[in-house]
């Protein structure tokens, strides 16, 4: 056991390595006077990016020296960065990336983790049922409205959701995290948090059901066709109990390595959907400091989310050898 | 167009007329099984009282895309009171579908019984005895037999315990559907009362394991302490030893032995192999095709086959004391059971065909008070001319 | 072919004498799989949509000619404006009201009538010929890198089974990496390397999509590489090489028909992501720009322009539409496929 979650965290290691790579690559193709215009339109902006933080930058990354030693040793000089986790300052916010990272990565999270929880709790029963009725007309109803689900595209959604809901209908507000005209302060304010969100959750869960009940679906039904519910069935238990007890517990052992998998995307923010209701998440944060050519933030957002994907896989391996009796890890 | 309507495989129309038939018939069969229906509906009277099951013109089908397969078409025979019927045959020929319909287990919508009828003699917990028509019976009533009268122990004992339950939740389970009112303590020593029962030498510690720490022979056991935990009156065992080795399988076989004289109940015992017939069943059924080509006690067909079918299973049995070093084979294979035609299905690999089995499909003929075969060359007819 | 009669005639002429199971007519393996095809009533939704998309977007053009992709309509248009003013002179309250008539060059924001189908959007395009061309775009881009995907994947995954040991572990190892690289964002970066490099407007999706490519390959290839390490632990694989027999040539074989119908699949089912990451893409203005039309641009313009959002619908739900049909249809459609080239699917 301790062996395979040393080797695993290994391999891990390996990847951010390669993904690391990758994205100094791309930033060394980007031509050095392309920096200094945006650094330039920032200060126009009205941000001010202290000389100091654009020197620290080119240090950091060794921009500027484009022969071979000199890339390599500018990424190597990164890399001591990452290591201390020293992600080096956004030009916009003018202070550390990392900060900034933590300081809205909590809006972002809180959204995806009440989404994945509606995701769960419908899609799921969604899935067996269509699973236990297949073929039936409940399938198919089930089906077609889970596809369409996950053939919209966010933005156009979303964007569909806050005309109707909140332009037209005026039930919730269409865009911001807090009401700028009110002052309130605790459970109100939460109230209004959840006023805020709604709509952004409704969209993100309309669109996410579709690939899960799908999930649960074909787990449902590979489990349905095998020995051991036969041999349920000849028991006499009831069918209801062959479905909820025996076939439920098989199909939940995807389900919860997916979870696991899922719990560190839940931070990485939904690009799309804050950028449409305007909320102050990382996503959006992270798609304005790119229009606006902040540099180290986009780097910092990027190895940030590499690091998420890793450790998601990781945990999605390890959770599968918790929850599946069989799985010896090895 | 000519040629399409010639070659061996199937035309548009027919395949969507195949799909048209299949589909109104699954709807009235599926309608039929899902129903409610009042107990009086499908009770039914023995023939005999001597016996526990009756199966009587059992047809069951599957109806594929490529047409009906008539898996079990027409098959009867008895189980007597605390006997052991083996049913025999090769595999296809429709033994084990008749098991599944015995337990209602067919996988629907596509297979279905199509009619006949399984009669059963329950017995109640007040001790008189009930005979359900298992055919008629509508799928929310089965629980009355399934499981708690009749047991099934299956081929696959590596797949057919659930992995993520240990062995003690699945055995524990069995008590509590057929005595809601046991304690969690009553149904632990209930389920370790079972395993002692089947031999497992440390019932504690295979309480407390899952499936895939025991070997296939530990599982077959546990499967079989299941099926007895509900002290049924009839056990099915389909191929219960193919899937284990030949020492393994022997301790099976006694242990089945041992039990039906504990249990004082009935096995229906489904193989291919005819030795373990010999050596467990006291009735033998010979299937071919969906059919039962032969019946009788098991002296009368070990010592006096009568369809060619069955002298060619027992010459291809391995003995040490032929002459041959070859072992005889049954020429050609079992026909494939779509669209099957009216006249004896064996004709094609049978060395003892006469003109007359290119006529109808022979029907049972009696030949002694226990004994059945069903072919032409014990006609009436045939015999005296 | 004649043989091959002759011997259908004998068939014939010898039924009564053939064997049982000889007379057996199945399903060929095509019809069934056509059949269980459209034996779902969406596999025909998702494929007339698909055919529908097609036509609309590469036929539409050449017969409907009242408008380009970046014709502008110059016909102008005559915009008034009132404005009210209340002053009180001497107790007794007067409101004025002031007209203004604007005359402007461009005929924008048109409702739908006979000259334009859908309208005009907020620069003076017509819209339904917009979507036309929006949908060449998406499917060509989508269609190419699917094509990408698919050859990358394969020759990878290929590589990596047929030589196993160091190779397929470098191979692997790559994959792993690749799957954990971020999607958009790092597609932010590349936009704006695109920016500084000046490239034209109409190829920088072409190059995006090309990164597209590039992280999406290793589904394919682990597809591929699973397909040849099962088929070499069959046993008549194993006999093939005891043999002498070349076992690529054989695996080769038998790997085309064991994994072209998962590709297949995966293929249609790609289609439609990519469809929607080009539409995602293109909204977030990275993708196709002005004046180039796109469904996702077409709709980009609503994140700034709240009277287009809630006034003009006839501007963005089309394109909208365009996109979630497009989807779908793929996805019923790799759905269907799935279906019928699943062997293990039954009914």
């Amino acid at each position: 056991m301790f062996k395979y979650i040393l080797k695993r965290l290994l391999m891990s290691v390996f990847i951010l390595l390669g993904v690391s790579m990758i994205i100094y690559f791309l930033i060394r193709l980007m031509p050095v006077d392309f920096i200094q215009d945006k650094i330039n339109a920032i200060n126009q902006g009205g941000a001010t990016v202290s000389q100091e933080t654009v020197d620290a930058m080119y240090k950091m990354y060794g921009l500027g020296d484009n022969s071979f030693l000199g890339i390599l040793g500018g990424y190597f000089s990164w890399l001591g960065a990452l290591v201390k986790f020293d992600l080096g300052t956004s030009f916009v916010y003018g202070i550390p990336v990392a900060d900034v990272i933590f300081e809205h990565m909590g809006i972002s999270f809180l959204i995806a983790l009440v989404a994945t929880v509606f995701e769960f709790l419908i899609a799921i029963p969604l899935g067996i049922t269509a699973a236990t009725h297949q073929y039936s007309f409940r399938d198919y109803l089930v089906t077609v409205l889970v596809m369409i689900g996950i053939s919209l595209p966010s933005f156009f959604f979303g964007q569909m959701l806050k005309d109707v809901l909140a332009l037209k209908l005026g039930w919730f507000p269409a865009s911001g995290l807090i009401d700028a005209t009110a002052s309130y302060t605790g459970v109100q304010l939460l109230g209004d948090y959840l006023r805020h969100c709604f709509i952004p959750i409704l969209t993100i869960v309309i669109l996410s059901i579709g690939a899960r009940m799908r999930m649960t679906r074909t787990n449902m039904l590979e489990v349905m066709n095998s020995d051991y519910i036969r041999t349920a069935r000849a028991k006499g238990l009831k069918e209801r109990v062959v479905v909820n007890k025996h076939a439920f517990r098989n199909t939940l052992i995807p389900m919860v390595t997916s979870l696991a998998g899922l719990l560190p995307s839940l931070f990485s923010g939904a690009i799309i959907t804050e950028q449409v209701f305007d909320l102050p998440g990382i996503g959006n944060i992270a798609l304005d400091a790119m229009n606006r050519g902040d540099i180290p933030f986009i780097m910092g957002y990027n190895m940030f989310l590499a690091l998420l994907s890793v450790v998601g896989v990781l945990l999605a391996d390890l959770m599968y050898g918790i929850v599946d009796p069989r799985v010896k890890l090895e | 167009m000519a040629k399409v309507k010639n070659s061996n495989h199937l035309s548009g129309k027919e395949v969507r007329r195949i799909a048209k038939d299949n589909k109104k018939v699954i709807k009235r069969l599926e309608a039929y099984k899902n129903r409610k229906a009042d107990e009086s509906e499908y009770l039914s009277a023995m023939r005999d009282s001597a016996n526990i099951l009756e199966i009587e013109d059992l047809h069951s089908y599957f109806f594929t895309e490529q047409g009906v397969v008539k898996a079990v078409n027409g098959v009867s025979f008895d189980i007597p009171k605390n006997a052991t019927v083996g049913v025999v045959g090769e595999s296809g020929c429709g033994k084990s579908v008749t098991s599944m319909s015995v337990m209602r287990l067919l996988q629907g919508p596509a297979g279905q019984i199509y009619s006949g009828e399984i009669r059963f003699a329950a017995k109640e917990k007040s001790g008189e005895e009930k005979v359900y028509d298992i055919a008629k019976m509508p799928i929310r009533d089965i629980h009355k037999v399934r499981g708690s009268q009749i047991a099934m122990i299956f081929q696959e004992p590596m797949t057919s315990l659930n992995p993520v339950f240990t062995i003690g939740q699945q055995l524990d389970e069995v008590t509590f559907i057929h005595n809601p009112g046991a304690t969690k303590e009553e149904a632990k020593a209930k389920s370790i009362e079972m395993l002692n029962l089947v031999g497992i030498a440390i019932p504690e510690r295979v309480y407390n394991s899952f499936p895939h720490e025991l070997s296939g022979g530990m599982r077959q056991r546990v499967m079989i302490s299941m099926a007895l935990a509900s002290d049924p009156r009839l056990i099915i065992a389909d191929e219960p030893t193919t899937a284990l080795d030949v020492t393994i399988q022997a301790q099976i076989l006694d242990l089945l032995r041992d039990l039906k004289t504990k249990i004082d109940g009935s096995i229906m015992l489904i193989t291919h192999d005819l030795g373990i017939i010999a050596e467990m069943a006291d009735y033998v059924v010979v299937m071919y095709a969906g059919r039962v080509i032969e019946k009788g006690t098991v002296q009368e067909i070990f010592h006096n086959p009568l369809h060619p079918y069955t002298i060619g299973l027992q010459k291809s049995k391995p003995t040490l004391d032929s002459d041959s070093d070859t072992l005889f084979n049954i020429p050609g294979n079992v026909p494939n059971p779509i669209n099957m035609p009216n006249y004896c299905y064996f004709k094609e690999r049978c060395a003892s065909c006469t003109a007359k089995c290119a006529g109808d499909y022979p029907g049972m003929i009696q030949v002694s008070p226990t004994h059945f075969v069903a072919c032409h060359l014990y006609d009436e007819d045939t015999k005296n001319g | 072919m004649e043989e091959l009669k002759t011997k259908q005639q004998n068939t014939e002429a010898a039924d009564t004498e053939l064997p049982l199971d000889k007379t057996v007519r199945l399903m060929s393996p095509t019809r069934m799989v056509v059949r269980r095809f459209f034996r779902s009533k969406l596999s025909i939704v998702g494929l007339v949509m698909i055919v529908g998309l097609f036509l609309f977007s590469f036929v539409g053009p050449l017969i409907y000619t009242e408008w380009g992709e970046i014709e502008l309509d110059e016909s102008g248009k005559t915009e008034y404006s009132v404005s009210t003013t209340t002053y009180t002179v001497d107790g007794v309250q007067y409101t004025l009201h002031q007209t203004t008539e604007k005359s402007l060059k461009d005929n924008f924001l048109a409702p739908p009538s006979a000259e334009h189908i859908l309208g005009t959007d907020n620069e003076g395009y017509d819209i339904f010929v917009r979507l036309m061309y929006g949908g060449r775009i998406s499917l060509i881009v989508s269609f190419l890198a699917v094509f990408l995907i698919t050859i990358l994947g394969v020759l990878m995954g290929g590589i990596a089974g047929f030589f196993g040991g160091v190779i397929d572990n470098v191979i692997m190892r790559l994959c792993d990496v690749l799957i954990c690289l971020p999607g958009i964002p790092i597609l932010l970066i590349i936009s704006t390397i695109l920016d500084a490099s000046n490239i034209d407007a109409k190829y920088r999706i072409y190059l995006l999509m090309i990164y597209l490519t590039f992280i999406s390959w290793p589904g394919t290839a682990r597809l591929v590489r699973g397909q040849i390490l099962s088929l070499r632990e069959q046993e008549y694989m194993v006999a093939a090489e005891a043999m002498g027999y070349s076992a690529p040539r054989k695996i080769f074989k038998h790997l085309v028909p064991n994994v072209m119908p998962q590709l297949i699949v995966s293929m249609s089912l790609s289609l439609g992501s990519m469809i929607l990451y080009e539409a995602t893409l293109s909204y977030l203005n990275l993708g196709v720009k002005a004046p180039y039309a796109a469904w996702g641009t077409m709709i980009n313009i609503i994140s700034t322009n709240q009277d287009i959002l809630q006034n003009h619908l006839n501007v963005w739900v089309p394109a909208g539409i365009c996109i979630v049909i497009a989807v779908l249809g793929f996805n019923f459609v790799g759905d269907g496929l799935r279906d019928a080239l699943d062997p293990k699917a039954r009914r």
